[in-house]
């Protein structure tokens, strides 16, 4: 292996560490573990029940249903859950030692992984999402436009996703975390008229899908930016600094 | 790298290290050098290495003390880090992936392009002896022994100065251990530092030149090991600094070995035949042959190949009252 990378001197790294290829490292074992047929088979079959249920839906309603439910409610629930899971899987006793000792900075390896997480799971819902779009189109309704919506699915994903990044690096109970947020922050606080409501996702996607010449997207797509930096930034600085003692924890 | 007195440069050097989970005793206060070359860690369950193979890959940070591997720190030196492979003891393994493009994943974490790693996982797992047939399959549905392989062949993706391993042997059958000793030897020859810890000891009094002992988070002092190694017909090298260095045992194979095989009778001619034995004797079961060696280092010196090449089927071996055992026993109670 004549590379760049491969050194043969007495001291000093065999093989050089480099950003890229720790990059396409991690997505590649991302994408060996979750595009495959048994890891499809939850999608396809939530998918079918979506399309479903896309059918019988009153005509008049669908739009809307597709909208709240499935962009507002399904996908923010699935992004963080994704995202939950993709750091919990690696902070596993066993996984964890493969990651951790090689080397990466552990900002860049968090960072990494979200990138790759989000375009896996953009990947999947999107093609969920053609398929719903699809159907209603078949059902002889317009749904516009379609780019704005795909584009409220790209920065619900993102923003829900870091979210879940943040708290599944927190505790493995992100789920409860999750909840708690959900009725704090999206329940409570984002239906408040006051400037905190900003805090909440689901409003500045709401703001982002109903975007007209009275509302403007940019401050909101602005804001989830915001969000998903902030929240990846907190994600990957727990990250840099923990100890990871194993399983036995404070056991030797 | 700082050399010790022997002028060898040191891969590891620890000065008064400790770390402690709150209250609870990880490591207390070690100090040691590792020499390049295979050392065992031998110890107790809690004795603490573990937490010494933690701090050794930058999962953790000293309490107190310092630790330097390869002349820098693990938990902050990419280029430390970017040398040294690690094979925990724990048997989780990614869900759902197949050998081969684990093993890629990992390369290419560690800086190698899509091409390198994966003719260097290729190259890895048959290093390793791991059946052509196994790759196919994904990790998690290996037996443990082909999984110990596996874990073996992620530590040899980018060719590290120092490979750490945590319990490597467990699971694997008495071929499978000494295939993976004799892999252990090569990367040793190539230049590879090896730290390995086991309790199957007699791999270990096999295997390694030098140990470092560790119980309840310490190394027992110059003296007490001393004291059993007299105890024990053990010489122990501590012409280092009292208690800091790793223990090198000069004279440490047992005089007398039980091997549990399926023909003791055609085991104890063979071993005959080879002028290794001084005296045998056979169990009333007759499924056990107690050896008594005339020179206990020439039989263990390439133990496996021996009872490879007798050709009998060998159970289990165990040598009563292993030198290595006696030396890591806990002192009498006052």
């Amino acid at each position: 292996m004549n590379d760049s990378t491969l050194n043969s001197t007495a001291t000093g790294p065999r093989v050089a560490p480099r950003m890229g290829a720790a990059f396409q490292g991690v997505v590649r074992l991302m994408w060996a573990q979750q595009m495959t047929w048994r890891a499809m088979l939850p999608l396809a079959v939530g998918v079918g029940v979506l399309l479903l249920m896309t059918y019988l839906i009153d005509r008049d309603e669908v739009v809307s249903w597709a909208e709240t439910f499935v962009l507002m409610t399904v996908l923010p629930i699935l992004a963080f859950e994704a995202g939950a899971r993709a750091v919990r899987e690696d902070l596993k006793p066993g996984a964890v030692d493969y990651l951790i000792t090689r080397p990466i900075p552990r900002w860049a390896y968090v960072v990494f992984k979200y990138v790759g997480q989000l375009a896996v799971t953009l990947i999947k819902a999107t093609v969920g999402l053609i398929l719903i779009v699809a159907m209603i189109r078949g059902l002889g309704v317009e749904i516009n436009p379609i780019g704005l919506w795909f584009g409220g699915l790209v920065s619900g994903v993102a923003a829900f996703m870091a979210l879940g990044f943040l708290m599944g690096a927190v505790t493995s109970r992100y789920l409860i975390l999750g909840l708690f947020y959900a009725g704090l922050i999206e329940g409570a606080v984002g239906n408040i008229p006051i400037q905190l409501n900003k805090l909440s996702i689901l409003r500045h996607l709401r703001e982002l899908l109903a975007a007209t010449g009275e509302v403007s997207a940019w401050p909101s797509l602005g804001f989830m930016g915001l969000i998903v930096a902030v929240l990846l930034a907190g994600a990957a600085g727990w990250f840099s600094t923990k100890e990871f003692i194993g399983e036995k924890g404070g056991e030797s | 790298m700082g050399q010790d007195q022997t002028g060898m440069s040191a891969v590891v050097e620890a000065t008064n290290l400790s770390r402690f989970y709150g209250v609870v005793l990880g490591l207390n206060n070690v100090s040691f050098a590792i020499r390049p070359g295979i050392t065992g860690i031998v110890g107790p369950n809690g004795a603490g290495k573990t937490t010494l193979f933690r701090l050794l890959t930058g999962q953790i940070k000293p309490s107190s003390g310092e630790l330097k591997v390869l002349g820098g720190s693990p938990w902050n030196d990419l280029n430390v880090r970017a040398q040294i492979a690690y094979c925990p003891e724990d048997e989780a393994v990614p869900q759902g992936v197949r050998p081969p493009d684990w093993l890629t994943g990992l390369g290419m974490i560690s800086g190698l392009s899509a091409k390198q790693a994966k003719a260097k996982a290729a190259a890895s797992l048959e290093r390793v002896n791991l059946p052509a047939v196994h790759w196919r399959k994904p990790v998690t549905a290996l037996s443990k022994g082909m999984k110990q392989r596996v874990k073996l062949a992620q530590c040899l993706m980018h060719d590290p100065r120092l490979i750490i391993l945590d319990e490597p042997m467990n699971g694997l059958d008495p071929m499978g251990r000494a295939e993976f000793s004799a892999v252990l030897r090569e990367l040793a020859a190539d230049g590879a530092s090896v730290l390995i810890s086991s309790h199957i000891l007699q791999d270990l009094e096999a295997l390694c030149r030098e140990f470092i002992l560790l119980r309840w988070g310490r190394m027992p002092t110059a003296g007490n090991v001393a004291a059993n190694a007299a105890k024990s017909e053990l010489a122990f090298d501590t012409s280092g600094k009292a208690g800091t260095v790793p223990i090198k045992v000069a004279v440490r194979w047992p005089k007398e070995t039980t091997i549990r095989c399926e023909d003791p009778r055609k085991l104890a001619g063979f071993l005959m035949g080879r002028g290794l034995l001084r005296g045998c004797d056979i169990d009333e079961d007759g499924t056990t042959l107690v050896a008594r060696w005339d020179d206990p280092a020439a039989f263990y010196d390439s133990f496996h190949g021996h009872l490879l090449a007798s050709g009998v089927a060998i159970y289990e071996v165990n040598a009563p009252g292993s030198h290595l055992e006696s030396a890591i026993e806990p002192p009498p109670l006052p």
